[in-house]
């Protein structure tokens, strides 16, 4: 592109340089394409508040703890199912067996429970073959030079064919009381009344935003996702790389079939597939671009809140499950359309 | 006749065009008129890539008027400006690798579900404009793939060719071509000229620019500072007006002593101007990089720079992959030095990482650069595996490395935190360089760094490169430019054909002498060891 | 310039055309050796598949399949990250339509019929052509959301399967004597493609998937090939949900989703590339084929249908795998002639 600003003397004071690296007073009159430009970047962050303000004018009696605990449940259960496609994504790749992980990790953790097995035996199980499962996409990915699109897909006909085996038939499942109440909207933990699932997203976004900033695997994950050839050349731990993000992809998805598994109890395969376009709706809703090398989680917070409100609100005013899908269609392309186009052709040039 | 004159030809009043607060081009102008060769000169930030844009059809202005024959232009797309009857040769060679050389040629020709041309013209047509550039060999059935990068650049140039133009623009459409393709290319163009037509081409080059052109305007800061006829132009008037200088002599690490001011004899390299080199940290031994090519050995010591020159593909970039570890040779070895004596084979590429050995590759965009991502980023992204405490980055140090870095390069930007993508080239590759300099290298191996590069930004980086010889790093800097190796290195190797067939010092040699062994000429024999 | 076509005589010899057509075709090797295996293994492990009945049938259920499948491959070759997820559900509501938006309005003729399924894919295609190329949003939102509205569009007007459609419909899936009816239909698409690929389009759809810059600044309009690509696109899933209604024989909004994962799947089998310029149809119909023969086969050796899931995920990474290794050398190849 062009510079940014006038060439620097090269005769004088280092101080004159460092000056001559200020940005430049003479923004001509182009303020207004300085607000437009940042008025897209800031849009998910405005329609958290507007929408729920939405949902206040149309939804008789929502003010109330309880609406707002099910809201941040639901934000909760995306936005953690959403936290590790939002890492794969800013690596420039995408992990489609989020949903199959949440089904497999619902089954296993009611079933083994039915049976006796001990909690802490149970997750470690669940989090090993998280990890199996999310190395395995991003290694496959690497070794046979193919998008992490198809391989982690591959790994999801995979991961639900097993899930829907092991769940062959059996229905008997069960989970302890504390899982039950920390997905539900009257739960508590310990003395504070709120449900325990909104306390993990909150401490697990502030770590999400910490291991992408400041984490070397964090930063790492940016520059791998901007541009793979140059980042092998920066020595930049491509396979090492991919293979956090999709194991951390992996294991949320992982704990979220846990958590699901306390809202229903009963084991059952299925529970993720929602979540088939849900947590890549999440993502781009916060703006973080399907390009790789920008964006970031906390941009999908305010997405998956976002997504929860445009839930809640369809329901709310009385559109049953088939128009929430095409409502939410079609406010996938209007909102979108605002803040996430690409560059024109020309523009790439 | 003059009023004629007048009214054709392409005639650009008050142009303007910026990006977001970026002004690119202020007001700017421009000429050309019919059986005229125009020639655009400017600096990277100057707005010529943007007034190039704009007159293809890629972008639109601000604000201005552009007349072509008579009629106002008001365009968006490179297809109108075709139907225009402007071709345009771009900066950046783009082709459809999987498509055949015909298919590239006659890109863009067609209508929406009907064919354009008959094949049996397409390969009249490619096949004489290929002639024409001195491709006549080149089978039209090959993809493009297959073929190296003049080769496709000179497809592109074969594509503005087939179309019936009367302006054709060539925006650095000769970067990867050797001498002989480019004279067949000016011959073209003289040949053009001679028919009424307009050519308004952009070149770093001075004896392109002088040797061809019949007016030049220079661009400086998105305005035109002056047309002038070429008869009236001199190397440093034009250099002058491009960086705002009166005359461009003699600066301080500047031009090669003895060449400031001549354009016209053989140039001779310039004085040592840094300590002598100390001992070897490098050894190759009896590298071959293809089959038929002779073994190569030699040694690099340390605060010695090695020029490494050739014609297009004749084994120089093989060479520099090697010594990086990104390629294998065909047999032979690389050898790291150690103080005390000892010596590590050099494999893979983070093996000659971890050897010190330091590679800066040629294509900024990419393999350098991380677009979207922080000018600060992307000069630290190496410094992380060192700076680091269980993971957690420790940023303030990377922050004064930076600061550090671009105090003594004069890195002129903005912001550091926006991203890269606004700066301009120079700028570019000096973070570019940064990322790998502040890892303390041994060998900093550069594959043209000072290519698309500013003139000014270019002595900077000379006097980097000095400044790095002076601390005891071997540079290899390979270049597409005699001058530049001549102002910088201390010996010269040329390639030709995969071998090493003349290792020139530079204290004593002239840009003749480099060519000759670029084509191959015993003249100076090859053996001679650094 | 102008007299160039005068002095070289255009000989165009046959070998060179030939040659354009095997290079053109080229990626659909692998498919098509694949195909032809699980052909013999298939009839070697149950003899029945041969047999007429089945064969009519097997065309049947591969005929949607294969559409989408086609329908998928038009916009993944132009590039850019294109595709369509769409596809499923648009066919899946085709069988809504006619059965409960058409039938009961007295719509059955296929002289009616088909014009609307033809044009609501052309409008639809349109729609998500308008998105990608001129407003610009990545093909991934554009035909997700698409695929959400078309989803919740079919269930929502009709909840539960049903309704009733013209046996016309029903016959496509039938015989005309030995020959299945799916066969006419693949053969008049078949005709139709060969007409329009032997056009400039294909061409500028390959440019376009292989270098949109370079085609850009060559002179090719991209946003309107692209939005052609779509439309296109949606004709063929369209007519595949036609050939749909006639399988099922009833309306039923869930039916469509499936599609879209198999037809992602079948112009990957197909050896397609996903980042587009190279491919075609024909590797969609293979593709198509390739993926049936698999699940045929599965079903022969009585994998329990939970495996199978596991099996096609298996075979999609390899044969994946394989595009991916090819495309990779190619790509290496390129790059060390760049010196």
């Amino acid at each position: 592109m062009t510079d940014s600003s006038p060439v620097a003397t090269t005769d004088g004071p280092p101080e004159q340089a460092r000056a001559a690296r200020q940005p430049d007073g003479r923004a001509a009159n182009n303020v207004t394409a300085f607000v437009a430009a940042n008025f897209t970047r800031a849009l998910p962050y405005i329609l958290v508040p507007v929408l729920y303000i939405l949902s206040l004018i149309f939804i008789p009696g929502y003010f109330s703890k309880l609406s707002i605990i099910s809201l941040l449940v639901l934000a909760s259960l995306l936005g953690m199912a959403s936290l590790g496609q939002t890492m794969t994504i800013i690596a420039g790749g995408i992990d489609l067996s989020i949903p199959s992980v949440i089904g497999l990790s619902d089954i296993i953790v009611t079933q083994l429970y039915y049976k006796h097995w001990s909690l802490p035996l149970i997750f470690l199980a669940i989090a090993g073959l998280a990890i199996v499962i999310g190395t395995i996409s991003a290694v496959s990915s690497v070794v046979l030079h193919v998008h992490s699109l198809i391989t982690s897909f591959g790994m999801s006909l995979v991961v639900s064919g097993v899930a829907l085996e092991m769940s062959n038939g059996a229905v008997n499942g069960a989970v302890p009381g504390w899982l039950t109440s920390s997905v539900s909207a009257i739960g508590h933990t310990g003395p504070i009344p709120i449900p325990a699932i909104i306390i993990v997203w909150a401490v697990a976004s502030v770590l999400a935003v910490a291991f992408l900033n400041l984490t070397r695997v964090g930063r790492e994950t940016y520059a791998l996702g901007a541009n793979s050839v140059a980042a092998r050349l920066a020595i930049v731990r491509s396979t090492w790389t991919l293979v956090v993000v999709f194991s951390i992809s992996a294991l949320c998805a992982a704990m979220v079939g846990v958590f699901f598994a306390g809202y229903s109890g009963i084991p059952d395969p299925t529970v993720g597939e929602p979540y088939f376009f849900l947590t890549i709706t999440a993502v781009l809703i916060g703006g973080t671009s399907l390009l790789g090398g920008r964006g970031g989680y906390q941009r999908t917070v305010m997405g998956a809140l976002i997504v929860a409100e445009l839930t809640t609100l369809l329901v709310g005013v009385g559109f049953n499950a088939s128009f929430q899908e095409l409502a939410l269609g079609i406010l996938v392309i209007a909102l979108t359309s605002t803040y996430g186009r690409e560059l024109k052709v020309a523009a790439k040039i | 006749m003059s009023s004629v004159d007048e009214a054709n030809g392409l005639v650009v009043v008050g142009l303007s065009r910026s990006f977001g607060e970026t002004r690119a081009l202020n007001s700017a102008s421009l000429r050309v008129r019919p059986g005229e060769i125009h020639s655009l000169v400017g600096e990277n930030g100057s707005g010529k890539s943007t007034l190039i844009k704009i007159l293809s059809g890629v972008l639109r202005p601000d604000s201005g008027t552009l007349t072509w024959e008579g009629n106002i232009l008001q365009f968006g797309s490179p297809r109108s400006a075709q139907g225009m009857s402007i071709a345009t040769v771009f900066q950046e060679t783009l082709i459809v690798p999987e498509m055949t050389v015909r298919e590239n040629i006659y890109l863009g020709t067609d209508r929406l579900f009907r064919y354009g041309h008959r094949k049996g013209e397409e390969r009249a047509g490619a096949r004489q404009a290929l002639t024409d550039l001195g491709l006549e060999g080149l089978d039209l059935d090959r993809p493009m793939w297959t073929l190296s990068l003049a080769e496709r650049q000179l497809t592109t140039v074969a594509r503005a060719m087939i179309r019936p133009w009367r302006l054709l623009i060539l925006d650095e459409a000769t970067s990867a071509l050797d001498a002989q393709q480019r004279d067949r290319l000016f011959d073209y163009l003289r040949l053009a000229r001679s028919q009424g037509k307009s050519v308004l081409f952009t070149s770093h080059r001075m004896d392109e620019v002088l040797g061809v052109a019949d007016w030049i305007t220079v661009l400086r800061q998105g305005a035109t500072v002056v047309t002038m006829p070429a008869s009236e132009a001199s190397r440093s008037g034009i250099l002058g007006h491009m960086s705002g200088r009166a005359e461009v002599g003699d600066m301080d690490g500047a031009v090669a002593g003895g060449a400031a001011g001549d354009e016209t004899g053989p140039r001779v390299g310039g004085e040592r101007r840094h300590p002598a080199p100390g001992p070897p940290i490098l050894r190759v031994e009896e590298l071959t990089l293809r089959a038929a090519s002779k073994p190569i050995s030699l040694e690099v010591r340390s605060g010695e720079i090695l020029g490494l020159a050739g014609l297009e593909g004749q084994g120089q970039v093989e060479f520099v992959e090697c010594l990086c570890g990104l390629r294998r040779p065909t047999a032979g070895q690389m050898l790291a030095l150690g103080d005390g004596g000892g010596s590590r084979t050099v494999r893979g590429y983070r093996g000659a990482n971890r050897l010190g050995i330091r590679y800066v590759p040629r294509d900024r965009r990419h393999e350098g650069l991380f677009g979207p991502i922080s000018v600060f980023d992307n000069f630290a992204v190496t410094l992380w595996s060192d700076l680091n405490r269980l993971g957690l980055l420790r940023r303030r140090q990377a922050w004064t490395i930076f600061e550090d870095f671009a105090e003594s390069s004069r890195l002129v930007s903005a912001s550091p935190r926006r991203p890269i993508s606004i700066l301009s080239g120079g700028n570019q590759q000096k973070v570019l360089l940064g990322r790998w300099i502040a890892m303390r290298p041994r060998v900093l191996v550069v594959n043209d760094p000072l290519r698309g590069v500013d003139h000014n930004t270019k002595e900077e980086l000379y006097k980097l490169f000095r400044r790095l010889a002076a601390d005891g790093v071997a540079i290899i800097f390979l270049s597409t430019e005699i001058v530049e190796l001549l102002t910088l290195t201390d010996q010269i190797a040329v390639f030709h054909e995969g071998s090493l067939v003349a290792m020139l010092p530079t204290e004593m040699s002239s840009d003749t002498d480099v060519v000759a062994a670029m084509f191959g000429d015993d003249r100076h024999h090859a053996g001679a060891d650094g | 310039m102008a007299s160039v076509a005068d002095r070289v005589q255009p000989t165009a010899p046959l070998m060179p055309a030939a040659r354009q057509v095997l290079r053109r075709n080229s990626y659909a090797t692998v498919p098509l050796v694949l195909l032809i295996v699980l052909f013999v293994v298939n009839a070697a492990v149950q003899p029945q598949f041969l047999a007429e009945q089945s064969w009519a049938t097997s065309m049947s259920v591969l005929c949607p399949t294969v559409l989408t499948a086609m329908a998928m491959t038009l916009p993944v070759l132009s590039g850019n990250g294109g595709l369509d997820l769409s596809v499923g559900p648009l066919a899946g509501f085709m069988t809504v339509l006619i059965s409960t938006i058409l039938v009961p309005a007295g719509i059955t003729t296929p002289v009616l019929v088909i014009p609307i399924v033809v044009v609501f894919g052309l409008l639809s295609g349109a729609i998500i052509g308008l998105l990608v190329a001129y407003v610009r949003l990545p093909a991934i939102i554009a035909t997700l959301g698409m695929y959400l509205f078309y989803q919740g569009l079919g269930t929502e007007v009709l909840p539960q399967a049903g309704g009733s459609v013209p046996v016309w419909v029903v016959k496509l899936n039938g015989s005309f004597g030995p020959i299945p009816a799916v066969w006419v239909v693949f053969a008049v698409i078949a005709l139709v493609w060969t007409l329009v690929s032997r056009g400039s389009y294909m061409r500028n759809l390959l440019a376009v998937g292989g270098d949109e810059r370079a085609a850009f600044t060559a002179g090719v309009n991209v946003a309107r090939l692209r939005l052609i690509t779509y439309m296109i696109g949606g004709i063929l899933a369209c007519l595949g949900g036609l050939m749909l209604t006639g399988l099922i024989q009833s309306g039923d909004g869930t039916v469509g989703s499936p599609y879209t994962i198999s037809a992602l799947t079948a112009v990957a089998l197909g050896g397609i590339s996903l980042a587009g310029g190279r491919g075609g149809l024909l590797g969609a119909a293979l593709g198509g084929g390739v993926l049936f023969l698999i699940q045929e086969l599965l079903t022969d050796a009585h994998v329990s249908v939970y495996a199978v899931g596991i099996v096609d995920g298996i075979i999609l990474i390899l044969a994946l795998a394989l595009n991916g290794t090819v495309e990779h050398l190619r790509r290496r190849a390129t790059a060390s002639r760049s010196g």
